[in-house]
């Protein structure tokens, strides 16, 4: 790897490694007390209802280790104008606006940190938005899509959910049933998206990936990747795609000599060897994720997965289905035109801004939202659902808990810390084989928001995912 | 009529809480004149409380689309309700009946929406939702990082690769900034070998990834050092250079040197 060199300037405190919409700039860290400037912008707060948030979590390297391990938070604390939100488990925390407005958000955070370790530890705070989906009462189901769930009396209507209680499978209007395939009793536990969650805005992009496998221990590296990395030598450098170029936009890579040791990711769309470049394609949404990677980035991150019916409440919110409908509102479904600014902070189709309702199935990844205008938005021309939730089921795709594990998925979250192999290891969550075959939402023009039953095995251009709180 | 009128009402209310529709057959039936006249539950375009003119209500239609329930005539409180997948109306009403319409779509949602002498006229949901879906440029997700600068403290002597000379005890790698302050009992002396500075693609014997030489500190490189810059090197206070050779001190393109009016940078065997 030619390493680049970059003069900086001697008093700034901080190094920021990516330049985008949430930024976290001047970081300090005396003792236990970590602050920084948190700016994000398009944030919206039109009451508790609506408002997206920012989640913020941290990292620690102990006596500079390259080991990198998670930190709690006892307490934040933000600019008047904004609030925090320290969940039970201090896992991490939201950041969000505590009054009515929108546009660029920006205030000041001052963390206290617990469980930190050595003498003195290098750390790395690192930032997600999120949008709030309120607890309500919504429909599952379109009465079209291929699996889906339906009234226990009519595989025409929805499913109407008004609480947390137990959904039992049947015959009559007050029971659910799904198109094909067995029906179990989906418990109480289980989260059926009444209640309110967080998730995360965007799937999870590459420089994200790459920001989580540089923290990572060397075996934990190998198992998160899908090229063979167990040697000083890497041949299919491209190491999510098994290959020794750019595979459908993905352009995670390592070298080809990384020795025994930790090894460094980066991101390099032109292949020239220089990481993490303002054209490397670092925004782009991470494809070629298996379920396994998935779940491991949300564990580490302190988020959980989706649930089926969380997925649908995401998309749809309060509204009455619309049969087939994509989790931007309705049946549009376009095929992406030619990358414009290829890799870039504005990456862009030649048709974004026009025609929405862009899907990327089986195409190439690009830029998270970058069909959202920043102004003359809309539903279908920003790919967003309901609560603003952009590219859900696009772009690439987004893995989900299906039903054959409702009886024991829960709304158990992530703690940060992964099992020596690097996979998650949170009690309620299932452990998947990414040989087989595990549900997916996709954009496909048949295939709407309410499909359930679309299956994918191990890694392709089409899975990818993000994450969801609900403990805040 | 009050009677009938109650009775669609609350079976409204139940239908709206509970969203079933597990009627027994022909409830409610009536004859002609009787407000209604039929339930009839079929699977498809079920009627229920169907009713005639000028008896409050019209219809009541079930089915998967373009559903109706209570539709009724013309000044009878209100003409239709239709539930359907798209653009849902809820107590569609016509003029002067108390309301005009309740639509339930998913953008620029108006609930409650009133006619003309209706008692209201309009409560908008006041919100700007499409701040939602408004995009930019880069993506939603940042990082940044904090590596602890390592301070040197002179404590046991000169010896820049002594752990005890420096605050954590530990000497610093290529990726710590290294800050050589005023007032230590000893300023460091950099022994033979190569000095990296920024990157250490030579095997460097001493590293470090900037060094910030504070007003009044020193720094000393000895007479068979070479430093090799890849990164930044400021200078407020003194730097000696005691190698003559001609390469003794390498500044790559990459490689920046600040000399602040404090500082001063001399080369001298």
């Amino acid at each position: 790897m030619k390493k680049i060199i970059l003069a900086f300037i001697f008093g700034m405190i901080s190094f920021i490694s990516h330049a985008n919409n949430v930024q976290i700039s001047n970081l300090v860290k005396n003792g236990v007390n970590i602050s920084f400037d948190l700016t994000w912008e398009n944030s919206w707060h039109v009451g508790e209802t609506y408002h997206d948030a920012v989640w913020i979590f941290i990292k620690q390297a102990p006596n500079g280790s390259p080991s990198w391990q998670h930190v709690n938070i006892s307490s934040a604390t933000v600019d008047s104008g904004y609030e925090t939100k320290v969940p039970s488990d201090q896992v991490g925390f939201f950041v969000k606006r505590s009054s009515i407005g929108n546009g660029t958000a920006t205030t000041s955070v001052t963390v206290v940190a617990s469980g930190l370790i050595g003498v003195f530890q290098d750390v790395k705070v690192m930032g997600i938005e999120m949008v709030y989906v309120p607890q309500g009462n919504f429909y599952a189901g379109d009465g079209a899509s291929a699996g889906r769930i339906a009234r226990g009396d009519d595989l025409l209507e929805p499913v109407f959910i008004t609480s947390n209680a137990e959904l039992t499978c049947g015959a009559t209007s007050s029971d659910f049933q799904y198109l094909t395939g067995t029906c179990t009793n989906i418990p109480s536990a289980y989260p059926s998206g009444y209640d309110a969650f967080y998730s995360m805005k965007y799937a999870i992009t590459q420089g994200q990936y790459v920001d989580f496998l540089n923290c990572l221990g060397r075996n934990q590296q190998e198992n998160r990747i899908l090229s063979e990395v167990t040697g000083s030598t890497v041949t299919n450098y491209y190491v999510l795609t098994e290959s020794i170029g750019i595979v459908k936009g993905n352009v995670v890579r390592c070298d080809e000599n990384v020795g025994f040791g930790q090894i460094t990711f980066y991101c390099d769309r032109n292949i020239n060897g220089i990481p993490n470049e303002a054209d490397d394609g670092q925004n782009r949404a991470c494809n070629y994720l298996r379920v396994t990677d998935w779940m491991a980035y949300l564990d580490w991150c302190g988020l959980r997965p989706y649930s089926f019916l969380e997925m649908e409440k995401a998309a749809r919110g309060p509204l009455l289905p619309v049969q087939d409908e994509k989790s931007w509102g309705s049946t549009l479904y376009n095929s992406p035109g030619t990358v414009q600014n290829a890799g870039t902070e504005s990456e862009i189709w030649s048709n974004s801004y026009v025609d929405g309702g862009i899907s990327t199935y089986s195409q190439a990844v690009i830029r998270v939202g970058a069909n959202a205008p920043s102004a003359g938005a809309s539903r279908e021309l920003s790919n967003a659902t309901y609560y603003g939730i952009i590219d859900l089921g696009n772009n690439p795709g987004d893995w989900y808990i299906g039903r054959n594990h409702v009886t024991t998925f829960t709304a158990m979250e992530g703690d940060g810390t992964l099992n020596s192999a690097g996979d998650a290891n949170v009690t309620s969550w299932p452990v998947l084989d990414p040989t087989l075959a595990h549900p997916i939402k996709i954009a496909l023009s048949s295939y709407g928001i309410s499909a359930i039953g679309l299956a994918n095995i191990g890694a392709s251009t089409n899975t990818g995912g993000r994450g969801v709180r609900s403990n805040f | 009529m009050d009677k009938y009128l109650n009775s669609v009402l609350f079976s409204f209310m139940f239908f709206i809480t509970a969203n079933t529709l597990a009627q027994p057959n022909y409830i409610y039936e009536g004859g002609n004149g009787g407000g209604y006249t039929l339930d009839n539950s079929i699977s498809v375009n079920i009627y229920f409380y169907k009713g005639g003119n000028g008896d409050g209500f019209s219809a009541i239609k079930e089915s998967a689309v373009n559903a109706y329930f209570y539709k009724g005539g013309n000044a009878d409180g209100f003409s239709s309700i239709k539930s359907s997948i798209v653009n849902a109306y809820l107590y569609e009403g016509g003029n002067a009946d108390g309301f005009s319409s309740i639509k339930n779509t998913g953008v620029n949602t108006y609930l409650y929406a009133g006619g003309t002498h209706a008692g209201y006229t309009k409560a908008e949901e006041n919100y700007d939702q499409v701040t939602f879906y408004e995009g930019d440029i880069g993506q939603g997700y940042d990082l940044a990082e904090k590596y602890e600068d390592f301070i040197w403290t002179g404590a046991v002597g000169t010896g820049w690769a002594v752990d005890n000379n420096w605050n954590y005890s530990i000497v610093p790698d290529i990726n710590r900034r290294a800050i050589i302050p005023d007032g230590v009992p000893n300023f460091p002396n950099v022994n033979a070998g190569i000095f990296a500075i920024g990157d250490n693609p030579n095997n460097g014997q001493f590293e470090c990834k900037s060094l910030w030489i504070q007003e009044n500190a020193e720094v000393i490189t000895r007479v068979n050092n070479f430093i090799e810059n890849y990164g930044l090197i400021r200078i407020d206070g003194m730097m000696t250079v005691k190698n003559p050779a001609s390469n003794a001190l390498q500044n790559s393109s990459s490689g920046l040197i600040r000399i602040r009016p404090t500082g001063s940078l001399t080369i001298k065997p």
